[in-house]
């Protein structure tokens, strides 16, 4: 798996590539944490080219988005699809995060 | 006697009521008491048992971990050939009998460079040591995806397996304890193989059934599954785990507790089985392998012997209660028996008898105290009744006596109408109702010589005895003198004198005193201080006027007037006492004279004792039941007139 | 005619959830299975792997072993480990409708277990705990 992040106009955006699995999801933790502990309040997790996720990843990007909205930042969803959409959905992620079907779009809203 | 039986049984059932319910909390308490320091105690005891044990467990499997940990060791640090390594592992095996076979596996090429598998193993067969290639060994897989190498391969650190049935000498259950070795040249740390060591369990679990916890109680052995090692029930050994036991029993929280020991908890429960038997168990850890050990006391048993006590008291108690209750009844029945013969004895005394036996005081104490005071009682009552009797007695003699006197007295004064028949100048009648006292009223009529006959009525003060006889004496001496001096005034004079004579007594008389000439009609008459007569005419009926005298008898040399008047035929003089007048209804109200003026004027005048009678009922009718204080005493007399010259 | 059983075991370690996910990968592909279907399948898998590697050999590992069969319409898997008795099926379902504050951060696996398979079922036998998924081939 691997996470690449670049800054947006409003956010940070962190692409996740590949699996989100119990193995991989420390790692996306580790690194949103960094991003948080480097005073990052505003994200957008874009998952574009994310092809798999297990409860392993929801608890990760949970944990995270508590830690982010515990700092009054906020995270928003880009381009969830596929399995991973389903995924989302069934453990009723779908309505806890907002998500937008482009980067850009997400991008305004978490200026707001 | 229902009164002393009550006394009885209540004292019997309040004693032993009190003493049952002190009793039972004492008992009660102490059976608690007893059990809560018991199962303190116990918790303490089966702690050190189940550690002790736990320890010899841990000895021995220690001693094997090290022993193939220190041939790990020997691995590491130097290469060996075939022969050293062999040689190593004969020698561990000869120096271990606790030891049932030990091993060296290899990881691909790390023995040799050109052989992929190497590993060699001796264990224990008739007593020589047997070699086995475990290259050779595929089975399913070779050793590299046993067990007994993949898991410390994996966790990078020594383990014990799951106990299991070895295969070499029959069914054993046993347990490999693998320990990985590795070569720590080049910087970091590879993997050279493992080492690898078998025990027999048997000793173990032996020594484990083997103990004994009162009678039924046990010690046992479970797995890190909780598969069941050792237990009294040897069926359930291998074949059972703890978590089977609690699914078929439905038993959550057997489920639960299955759960502390896998996790390596240690504790004391209570829990109870299917057939409801409570048990304690205290549960350690295993450290070595992850195993746990329990030790169960089964609760009855452990309390046997408080139950034994607390039976043997509960039967001395209740033995103790009913020699207590025996008692009592003995010390009530003390008291109510002499209460029961002084109930009965009163009842005779009631009804009368005072010569019947008291019970003789046969005790200091109160119940003596009160049958000593009631002999006393019954002694001075019996002297009472005695006296009252006597008193009576003599009380109704004075009466008798009296009542006779009255008659006496009453016999005395004349009574016989009309007493002079043949003398046809004059009409006489007289009565006296005497109170119920002897009074001291009287009459008397008598000639004084063939023309004159003296009539008199007299009041003696007071009343009694001393009245009576003054009565007598008065009377005799008014009528002996009377006859002598045929005069009223001299009469009285003479009379008065000899009565004050001897008069220490200071009685008296009232005395009116008159002398009728049956020839003319003549009345001479004098009084000594009593109530005027009533005159009846064919005209009127009026009081005499009288001058009165001081009455007879207190003062010597009194001085009487004698007046006269005189009688027309038919004319009566009506002659009373006071006892007439002065009659009293129940309102303590006098008849008084001009009543007796009115019953006069209406009474029958036919003849004399039909007017005395009427004036006697009239009395009697306003006295209206009021008793009678004084002698109702009346003479009347009628003059006829002259008798024809004959 | 029947389908062969494909099998492979491992260590009960998150290391070889790698290895897994290939095997499935494997038995999926031959079963015809869709994409989606397949996906769902892998996360299925992968949630009952990484309970075991858990809860059923507490202190220490052991083996895992899966086992792949087309049986008739069906893809059936057995996933079986000898630990302490442990049914991942029973652990409570999360509150999927609580907001982010409320929301607890674990509780998902199971559920996605039964969510994404067509049936899953769990018994113990022999010392060891089996868990069967099914997913239908067609539909």
């Amino acid at each position: 798996m691997e996470i690449q992040t670049s800054k947006g106009s409003t956010g940070m955006v962190v692409s996740v590539i590949g699996k989100l699995d119990a193995v991989t999801a420390s790692d996306y933790e580790q690194k949103l944490n960094s991003l948080i502990a480097d005073g990052e309040t505003k994200f957008v997790v874009d998952f574009e080219k994310l092809d798999y996720i297990s409860s392993a990843g929801l608890r990760a990007i949970l944990a995270t988005a508590k830690r982010i909205k515990a700092k009054s930042g906020k995270i928003v969803m880009a381009n969830v699809s596929g399995t991973v959409k389903e995924v989302f959905d069934i453990s009723g992620f779908g309505s806890i995060f907002p998500m937008y079907s482009s980067v850009a779009s997400a991008l305004t809203t978490v200026a707001g | 006697m229902p009164e002393s039986k009550s006394i009885v049984t209540r004292l019997i059932l309040v004693i032993t009521l009190f003493c049952a319910t002190i009793f039972a909390g004492t008992l009660g308490y102490n059976y608690t008491r007893s059990r809560a320091i018991l199962e303190h105690e116990l918790e303490a005891n089966a702690r050190n048992q189940a550690l002790s044990l736990a320890n010899r467990v841990e000895r021995e499997l220690v001693s094997v971990s090290k022993v193939a940990e220190g041939v790990a060791r020997s691995l590491e640090t130097s290469k060996h050939t075939e022969a050293e390594l062999c040689g190593l592992l004969r020698s561990t095996l000869a120096a271990n009998p606790g030891i049932y076979g030990s091993g060296v596996a290899y990881e691909p090429y790390a023995f040799s460079r050109v052989e992929r598998l190497y590993g060699r193993y001796y264990h224990r067969e008739d007593g020589k040591s047997n070699l086995i290639r475990l290259e050779d060994s595929y089975k399913e897989l070779p050793y590299l995806y046993w067990d007994w190498y993949q898991i410390p391969r994996e966790l990078g650190k020594s383990e014990w397996s799951e106990p299991y049935f070895g295969e070499g000498g029959g069914k054993i259950l046993m347990s490999t304890c693998s320990i990985p070795f590795y070569d720590t040249t080049a910087g970091d740390k590879h993997l050279r193989g493992v080492v690898a060591a078998d025990i027999s369990l048997e000793s173990l679990t032996e020594l484990i059934s083997s103990v004994r916890i009162l009678k039924t109680g046990y010690a046992a052995l479970y797995s890190r599954n909780g598969m069941i090692l050792s237990h009294p029930q040897k069926e359930a050994v291998m074949n059972e785990t703890f978590f089977n036991i609690a699914e078929s029993r439905h038993d959550t929280t057997l489920r639960e507790l299955g759960k502390k020991m896998v996790r390596g908890e240690s504790g004391f429960v209570l829990y109870t089985s299917p057939d409801g038997a409570r048990n304690w168990m205290y549960y350690t850890p295993i450290r070595t392998t992850g195993w746990t050990l329990s030790v169960v006391f089964p609760e009855n048993e452990l309390l046997e012997n408080v139950r034994n006590l607390s039976m043997t008291m509960a039967a001395m108690g209740f033995g103790g209660l009913i020699m207590l209750s025996l008692a009592v009844v003995y010390i009530a029945r003390s008291i109510t028996r002499p209460l029961r013969s002084l109930v009965a004895v009163t009842e005779i005394m009631a009804s009368g008898n005072f010569d019947v036996e008291l019970p003789r005081a046969r005790s200091n104490d109160e119940v003596g105290t009160l049958t000593n005071s009631f002999q006393a009682m019954a002694t001075s009552l019996k002297e009472y009744v005695r006296n009252l009797t006597e008193t009576t007695a003599a009380k109704e003699r004075i009466e008798s006596e009296l009542n006779l006197a009255t008659d006496i007295q009453a016999s005395l004064l004349p009574r016989i109408f009309p007493p002079f028949p043949n003398r046809k100048e004059f009409e006489i009648y007289a009565s006296m109702d005497p109170a119920k006292e002897v009074g001291g009223d009287f009459y008397d009529y008598f000639f004084i010589d063939d023309h004159k006959i003296c009539f008199l009525i007299a009041d003696v003060a007071d009343k009694g005895v001393p009245a009576a006889l003054y009565m007598m004496v008065a009377k005799t001496l008014l009528k002996s003198e009377g006859q002598r001096l045929g005069k009223p005034e001299l009469i009285l004079s003479c009379v008065n004198n000899i009565l004050a004579a001897d008069n220490d007594s200071c009685m008296f008389a009232t005395v009116f005193c008159a002398t009728l000439d049956t020839r003319s009609g003549e009345v001479h008459f004098a009084s000594a201080g009593h109530n005027p007569p009533l005159l009846m005419t064919s005209q009127e009926i009026r009081y005499l006027a009288v001058r009165n005298g001081v009455v007879l008898g207190p003062m010597p040399d009194a001085v009487y007037n004698s007046e006269t008047i005189l009688l027309e035929p038919g004319d009566t003089l009506f002659l009373y006492t006071d006892g007439v007048s002065e009659a009293k209804n129940p309102e303590q109200q006098l008849y008084g004279e001009a009543r007796l003026l009115q019953a006069l004027h209406e009474a029958p005048n036919e003849n004399l004792s039909d007017l005395i009678r009427h004036i006697r009922s009239e009395v009697q009718r306003y006295a209206n039941g009021a008793p009678q204080s004084d002698d109702i005493t009346m003479l009347a007399i009628t003059y006829r007139g002259s008798a024809p010259e004959d | 005619m029947m389908a062969p059983i494909r099998t492979m075991t491992c260590m009960a370690r998150i290391g070889k959830l790698a290895e897994i996910e290939q095997f499935v990968d494997g038995c999926a592909e031959q079963s015809g299975l869709d994409a989606t279907r397949m996906s769902g399948l892998q996360v299925a898998v992968e949630e009952a792997f990484v309970n075991i590697c858990n809860y059923a050999y507490p202190n220490t590992t052991g083996r895992v072993s899966i086992t792949a069969e087309a049986a008739g319409e069906d893809l059936v898997l057995e996933i079986s480990d000898h630990g302490i008795p442990f049914n991942v099926l029973l652990l409570p379902d999360p509150d999927t409708s609580q907001d982010i504050h409320e929301r607890e951060v674990g509780g998902l696996g199971c559920y996605l277990i039964r969510k994404l398979t067509d049936k899953a079922s769990y018994r113990r036998k022999n010392g060891a705990n089996i868990l069967t998924l099914v997913m239908h081939r067609s539909s």
